[in-house]
Formats: C-alpha cells, structure tokens, sequence
C-alpha cells in the first residue's frame, strides 16, 4: 500500500520493504483515520501471504484529532492481534514519533501503549508463545 | 482584518453578551466556516496560527493545544454543522494577558446545540481546572480505547472531542446559546 500526501490525508508506504514501512504526516478532515482502516486491512493479508515476517512502522503524525485517533487505536489493535497469531510468524514494531509539546497526543499514545501491554500480559496466562505489538514511543523535540 | 470581518466579530459578540470575554482590539486572527472546512483550507489556517502564536512568543506547549483545539473545532463543525451552519459561523483566536482564547460562534439545529450543551456540562463535571487536564486526558483516552471499533457517527466522536477541548484549557470552558427566530446559535470559548 502507497499514498502520497495531501492535505489532511498522510504519506504512507507500507509495501514492507526491507521490513520497514511508514504513515507520515496529518489523517484530519479529509481522511478522518480511514487511511488506518486500509492499512490495518493490507497489512493483515500482507501478513497472511508472506506468513513469516519481522516488520518496523514508523507510526509520525502531526496532529491526532480524536475522529482519526479511533481508527489509529484500531489499527494498532489489529497489529496487536497479527503479531499474536499464532498461526503467523511475524514481529512487529511501531516507532510512534510524537511531538513532545503535543501533550493530548502524548496522552493517548502513552494510553494506547498501556493497553496493549495489559492485554498481552493477561493474555500470555495462556498457551501462546507470541509477546505481541511491540510499541515504542519517541517524543520529537 | 477587513472591516467587514470588524464589523462581523463585533456583532456576534454584541448579539451574545459576551463583551467581557472577547474584545475586538485582542482578536489576532479570525475565520469564517468556509475557510476551515476543507483539506487545503485547515492547512493553512493551522500554519497562520502557528506562525502567529509563535511571533507573539506563546510557548510551544499552548501553541499545539491551540492548534489541538481548532483542529478538533473544524472537525466538529464539518461532522455536525450542516446546512444551517452559514458562512457567518466565525472562529475568533484572541490574546490577551499572556493568554490565547479560541473563540467559536456558531449556529445550527437547536436539538445540535442543547446536545453540545449538555455534552460540555457533562465534560466540566469529570474535573476542575486547574488540576484537571492529567483526568480529563486519561478518561478521554480510555474511553477513545473502548470505542475504537465502534462506526463513525454523528453521536460518537462530539464527546471525546470536547473533553479534549477542555483538557486543554487553562479554564472550565465557556459555552452560551441564543434562540431567535426558531434559529439557534452559540459561543464556545477557551482560554488556553
């Protein structure tokens, strides 16, 4: 999956090169987080196809405006979810890169973050072997 | 500013009382809907707030909630404003004191505006500033957690919009509505 920017609508090439792919920029008034509901489908079947992989998303967006942010978190859900599939054997790792005066966005990464790690430890109780979406979050100075 | 834009920001803030929160001489910048509703059109407002804030030295920190907050005022006008929501619904960035006030005035149903209303009653009543922005943000993105798979509509994203508006207030935020002619209108403000 590629896509120029536009206004409102970000960059994102996710064709998994090298492992390593990227969203950048604004998902505002003109996209409203349907990029990450693309993405989010692309990288399941892309996952699915190649069965064995270890990918890096570098996740840079200059605002996050509520409307976008809840297809975000969804997106990072259904990474989650590939990522523990035990069926699949593939890593995943999102570099989060915030402004570090954005003090909303911060919040909700730091949230985002928190969640996921709860669920995979509550998870990992069970049978599976898979830590699950690895997120990391750089604040941009 | 043009003297009709002068002359527009004085009559809204004429028509709803609210000449001890805004005064025309602090108004910085101001936009009508058409100007904020459109990919290119945000765009551009953002940067000129920005680069405005930043000549007048506003920090970094309330620079990007300002930005935060207009950002999710347009998007809000585009998801819930129709038709009813002309070109005179206005967006006033104000200075004063070493504070920016976002100021929007805007019309639409009145069955929209009692909901905004009360959403913003309900917002206020999680926490007081100034010990409120670290509560409000956690409830937000929890919340925004539990609702993430949930379609987009016109009920679902008003809430966690506004909390984020308030969040990022220094104050509890202003809210008045006026009802003439069965049309109905209001003030929102924030004091970053």
């Amino acid at each position: 999956m590629e896509q120029d920017a536009k206004s409102q609508i970000p960059a994102v090439d996710l064709r998994m090169v090298g492992g390593r792919g990227y969203i950048r920029g604004i998902s505002g008034i003109d996209d409203r987080g349907k990029t990450f509901d693309r993405a989010a489908k692309h990288l399941k079947q892309l996952a699915e196809t190649k069965g064995e992989f270890s990918w890096i998303i570098e996740l840079d967006l200059k605002f996050g405006p509520t409307t976008s942010v809840l297809r975000l978190l969804e997106f990072l859900d259904i990474l989650n979810n590939i990522s523990r599939d035990d069926a699949l054997r593939g890593k995943i790792q999102i570099i989060w890169k915030v402004p570090a005066s954005d003090t909303s966005l911060l919040s909700t990464a730091k949230v985002a973050k928190q969640e996921i790690e709860e669920r995979n430890k509550k998870s990992s109780k069970g049978n599976s072997n898979k830590c699950g979406l690895d997120l990391k979050i750089v604040e941009k100075r | 500013m043009t003297r009709r834009r002068i002359d527009l920001i004085t009559d809204a803030i004429s028509f709803h009382g609210v000449k001890g929160r805004l005064r025309v001489e602090d108004v910085i910048l101001s936009y009508v809907r058409s100007e904020y509703v459109t990919g290119d059109g945000l765009d551009k407002v953002l940067e000129e707030i920005d680069n405005a804030l930043a000549a007048r030295e506003v920090g970094d920190v309330p620079r990007r909630s300002v930005l935060n907050i207009v950002f999710e005022l347009a998007l809000n006008s585009v998801m819930h404003s129709g038709d009813c929501a002309s070109s005179s619904e206005l967006l006033a960035i104000g200075l004063r004191d070493g504070h920016v006030s976002v100021s929007l005035f805007g019309k639409g149903r009145s069955v929209q505006i009692n909901r905004l209303s009360q959403v913003i009653a309900s917002v206020k009543s999680i926490a007081d500033p100034p010990e409120h922005q670290a509560e409000m943000l956690k409830r937000r993105d929890e919340d925004a957690w539990r609702r993430r798979n949930e379609p987009e509509s016109e009920s679902r994203g008003g809430g966690l919009g506004m909390l984020t508006i308030a969040a990022l207030s220094s104050q509890a935020l202003f809210f008045v509505q006026k009802v003439k002619d069965q049309k109905a209108s209001f003030v929102l403000q924030s004091i970053v």
